[in-house]
């Protein structure tokens, strides 16, 4: 597929709405700089946070004095240090998401641009990757405005995969990769044979703040099929033979339906955000109500 | 009855063949080429959706698939077609049918699997006729008793013809084919006015094959039908039924006790013509009812083939109906009641117009005749009155005795002329007869029963008295008549030749018959056939459909009669005092109301011998007629491989569309 041009990912009027958003977490997270983020690693800085016990070795300095003078006992004090946000925007590039009109995968390229491009102009780090990209593969950190225009190359330039890197092998190298914090949006159709459910937990286990887009063509939903048919697996070439008939068709969105709600019930017991978009509705809509609405952006 | 048989078209390979094809095509649409790749963007869902339904099942598969299905009714209708199916019926052949329903009283007859009569199992018959005529053949209704009645022309309609036999309903009548003979014979010339300038066209026969629903009591008709007409008999009723009737039935004095009445009844017993036992006796009881009352009732035993008269005393019975019943379980129940009414003697009215008759008045003035009668004596030249002319067209005399004159005009009265003729130029006599001898009378008429007239002295008579068409001598003398009687409508005209007076110094002509003992005896006779009230009708019975004339004295515009049934006809005066009523066809008692009682009454019976034997039989038409039986019926077969290769070509276009409405898609 052609690289997306920067233009057509977003269009010049979005990205003025955009300005106006800023990403928040729900979670106080570490981060690398000193941001306009509260962290939870202690540090110096000016906010008393805790206490710890005295080491040999810790700068006097931060001797609690009068703790010792009531308790006989030396403390260490400890402060809030103020961090940047990371915004980790992982897409599922696997073959199935190469589907629909428009693709689930064109889709996912401008969730990833859009909140992207919010995290940059707020001067949050902002790493796009791919669940198939290799491990050692690292995406840039970008950072700042003056990173936009290579967000949208990065965004723009995502394409279907042939590897066969499961979900969860890939949110695997991710958290390899990146083994700090922050806000983990992950774009995918979970049409993982494996099972989403291994994956998912790893990234709850992080710590992260975790955001799962559900994202599913109009085909994914309501399939337009007749007559005696067989189904091709287009990522494994597994086939299956059916005889679609209105009954068929009934059960397969009862199927669906099932499946979306064990994923949303999943995430939900695991304090991750879940939503389900379809390819067919306005991303606006996505990233300024519902996103805003579930804490995301503001 | 008709039924679908078959017939095989195909030698059996070729049937081997053609029963291949069925499995053929199922075989196909299992076949796994039919079916279409489709890439999706993972199995992952519809796996879990199908593991469960087994969508890959021969049912399903079958469900869905439409195109199959018509495909295979399509080839079940061609294998069908190749099989022959037909309809094996009875059609008629030809263009032109005759149905003559027989609707006598011996129709009536219940002797019929289903307990209907003779007459519904006819009709049926009829029915199914008019349903299996060919298309565009006509057909006629003739439906006859003692005569005989067109129901319906020639006619293609089935539904109006099926409409009219429908209305048509028995009756208690006798049976006679002649008027209906006649009737098939005109009809089955070319009907006038269609494009018939030509004349031999106007009598071109066209063949017409007549169908006769009968039991076949009948009497052989006398005309014959044209050759181009064949009957065919369709017997209806059974040739083993017997039947018991009552076929006479009156009231008469007791001779041991002459003050007391008795009444006759007769019972015959009529065998089924395939009776095999004519031996032997049929037992039943005899009732006898008056007034709603059963007065007698007595065991009989009614020799078979044969008839029994019995008589029961009837003591102080006075004015009511008579009925006497027969209980048995036959077949015709209608000729198991016979009725008779009983009602006292009226006298009647006798007007005698004469110059002077000493015995004719003397003879008036009995007692006997006076019981019969009630006697009004004038002159001659009272006929000029208006009084008499009134009376006269009234008809309020039952007799008139024109004595040696004669009026201007008949009166509406039974007429005796006695040495005068009646007016008109239908009555003639030329010159006289010397002393004429009376050589020959007429005993079997009512008026000279019981008389020895032979020794009658006559000084002159008429010579070669003549009467109207009709007229029949009921005296004979060797010059010719010297009494003639003749009907005139419902009145009856006797002509004496000479007058009826002893010769006297005025008048020397007479005769010395007064002085006989037959004399009494004649004049009593005329009272009581021509003086009583004519309307008298005790102890008579009519048969059915007769035809009776009914007078009022008083002059009434109408009169009601009631029939059996309870219905009411009013009857307007015809004539001069005459009232005709027809519509006798009930059995039963009939009253008459003149006003608001009921004056009088009378009975109708079946008592026909040829009716109440009701086996059915073949009858010989001697020649009259071709008959062949309805047994030999036409089988006509009635290929249904069209109907069902149409069913197969509108299944054909019915899966094209289906299949072009999914190649659209």
């Amino acid at each position: 597929m052609a690289h997306t041009a920067a233009t057509d990912l977003l269009a010049p009027e979005f990205l003025a709405q955009l300005e106006r958003l800023e990403l928040v977490s729900r979670k106080v997270l570490q981060g690398r700089m000193k941001g306009e983020r509260r962290s939870k690693r202690k540090g110096q800085s000016v906010e008393f946070a805790d206490y710890r016990n005295y080491v040999p070795g810790d700068d006097l300095r931060f001797v609690d004095w009068n703790t010792y003078a009531r308790l006989d006992r030396l403390f260490i004090k400890l402060f809030q240090e103020e961090e940047d946000l990371h915004l980790y925007c992982l897409v599922d590039a696997s073959g199935s998401m190469d589907f629909g009109e428009p693709t689930k995968l064109a889709y996912a390229r401008q969730v990833a641009a859009a909140l992207g491009f919010v995290g940059l102009i707020h001067s949050d780090r902002v790493v796009v990757e791919t669940l198939q990209q290799p491990l050692k593969q690292r995406s840039p950190s970008l950072r700042g405005r003056g990173s936009v225009w290579r967000l949208l190359e990065l965004a723009g330039g995502l394409e279907a995969s042939d590897s066969t890197v499961s979900l969860t092998e890939g949110i695997k190298n991710f958290c390899v990769r990146h083994p700090g914090k922050g806000i983990c949006v992950l774009v995918s159709d979970l049409f993982e044979k494996e099972g989403y459910q291994a994956g998912l937990r790893m990234l709850a286990a992080r710590g992260m703040d975790v955001y799962v887009i559900h994202t599913l063509a109009p085909e994914d939903l309501e399939p337009d099929l007749d007559g005696d048919l067989r189904l091709i697996d287009c990522e494994d070439g597994d086939v299956a033979e059916i005889t679609a008939n209105p009954m068929v068709l009934e059960r397969y969105r009862q199927t669906v339906a099932a499946f979306l709600a064990e994923v949303q019930q999943f995430c939900t017991r695991r304090g991750m955000a879940y939503l389900t978009c379809r390819t067919d509705a306005p991303l606006e809509g996505l990233l300024t109500n519902y996103l805003r609405s579930r804490g995301l952006l503001r | 009855m008709t039924q679908v048989l078959f017939q095989n078209l195909l030698p059996w390979w070729a049937w081997a063949s053609v029963l291949a094809v069925p499995p053929l095509v199922l075989l196909l649409y299992f076949l796994k080429l039919k079916r279409k790749p489709v890439e999706v963007p993972s199995t992952f869902l519809w796996r879990k959706s199908i593991e469960d339904l087994h969508v890959n099942s021969l049912l399903q598969r079958l469900r869905r698939n439409l195109l199959l299905f018509l495909q295979l009714l399509l080839l079940l209708l061609a294998l069908i077609a190749l099989t022959g199916p037909y309809w094996q019926g009875e059609q008629l052949a030809g263009q032109r049918f005759a149905v003559l329903l027989d609707r006598s009283a011996s129709m009536q007859a219940t002797d019929t699997p289903d307990g209907l009569t003779r007459f519904e199992i006819a009709r049926g018959r009829a029915r199914q006729l008019i349903e299996a005529l060919p298309t565009g053949a006509e057909a006629m209704i003739l439906a006859f008793a003692e005569d005989a009645e067109l129901v319906q022309g020639w006619t293609s309609d089935r539904s109006e013809l099926l409409r009219r036999l429908e209305r048509l309903e028995p009756t208690y009548r006798g049976t006679s084919l002649e008027t209906a003979w006649q009737q098939l014979a005109a009809a089955s010339m070319t009907r006038v006015g269609d494009a018939v300038d030509d004349p031999e066209e106007a009598t071109r026969i066209i063949p017409v094959t007549a169908y006769l629903i009968s039991d076949g009591q009948f009497p052989t008709p006398e005309s014959a039908l044209p050759q181009d007409v064949t009957v065919r008999m369709v017997p209806v009723g059974r040739p083993e039924t017997d039947n018991v009737a009552i076929t006479a039935l009156s009231v008469g004095r007791n001779e041991q006790r002459p003050d007391e009445q008795q009444v006759f009844v007769r019972v015959g017993h009529f065998a089924g013509s395939e009776s095999a036992d004519t031996d032997g006796r049929v037992e039943a009881v005899l009732e006898l009812w008056f007034g709603g009352r059963r007065l007698d009732a007595k065991a009989i035993a009614i020799p078979k083939n044969g008839a029994t008269a019995e008589a029961f005393d009837l003591v102080g019975a006075g004015r009511g109906v008579l009925e006497a019943r027969v209980l048995i379980d036959d077949a015709l129940d209608l000729d198991n009641t016979a009725y008779l009414t009983l009602n006292p003697p009226r006298r009647g009215r006798t007007l005698l117009v004469t110059p002077g008759n000493e015995p004719l008045e003397t003879a008036l003035a009995t007692q006997g005749a006076q019981a019969m009668t009630q006697a009004i004596i004038q002159r001659p030249e009272y006929l000029e009155t208006s009084s008499y002319e009134l009376e006269a067209r009234g008809g309020f005399f039952d007799l008139v005795i024109f004595d040696r004159c004669a009026p201007e005009d008949m009166p509406q009265a039974n007429t005796l002329f006695l040495g005068s003729l009646p007016p008109g130029e239908e009555w003639t006599s030329e010159g006289e007869i010397e002393r004429p001898r009376i050589i020959a009378i007429d005993r079997s008429d009512p008026l000279l029963g019981l008389m020895q007239v032979e020794d009658v002295l006559i000084v002159r008579a008429r010579g070669q008295l003549r009467g109207p068409s009709g007229a029949r001598s009921l005296m004979d003398s060797q010059q010719g008549a010297l009494m003639v009687a003749a009907p005139r409508g419902s009145f009856r005209d006797v002509v004496l030749g000479f007058p009826l007076k002893y010769p006297d110094a005025q008048d020397r002509n007479g005769t010395d018959w007064p002085i006989r003992l037959s004399y009494a005896v004649f004049v009593l006779n005329v009272f009581d056939q021509f003086g009583r009230d004519a309307q008298s009708r005790d102890e008579q019975s009519l048969p059915p459909g007769q035809t009776v004339t009914l007078r009022n004295p008083a002059g009434d515009d109408s009169v009601v009669v009631v029939d059996p049934a309870g219905a009411e006809h009013r009857i307007v005066r015809r004539g001069a005092g005459d009232y005709t009523f027809t519509a006798t066809d009930r059995l039963g008692i009939y009253q008459v109301r003149w006003g608001s009682e009921s004056d009088e009454s009378f009975a109708v019976n079946l008592f026909s011998a040829s009716e109440s034997r009701i086996a059915q039989v073949t009858p010989d038409f001697q020649g009259t007629a071709q008959v062949e039986s309805a047994d030999q019926t036409q089988w006509v077969r009635f290929g249904l491989w069209k109907y069902l290769l149409a069913g197969a070509v509108i299944l054909l276009i019915i899966e094209w569309m289906i299949y072009a409405r999914r190649v659209a898609l």
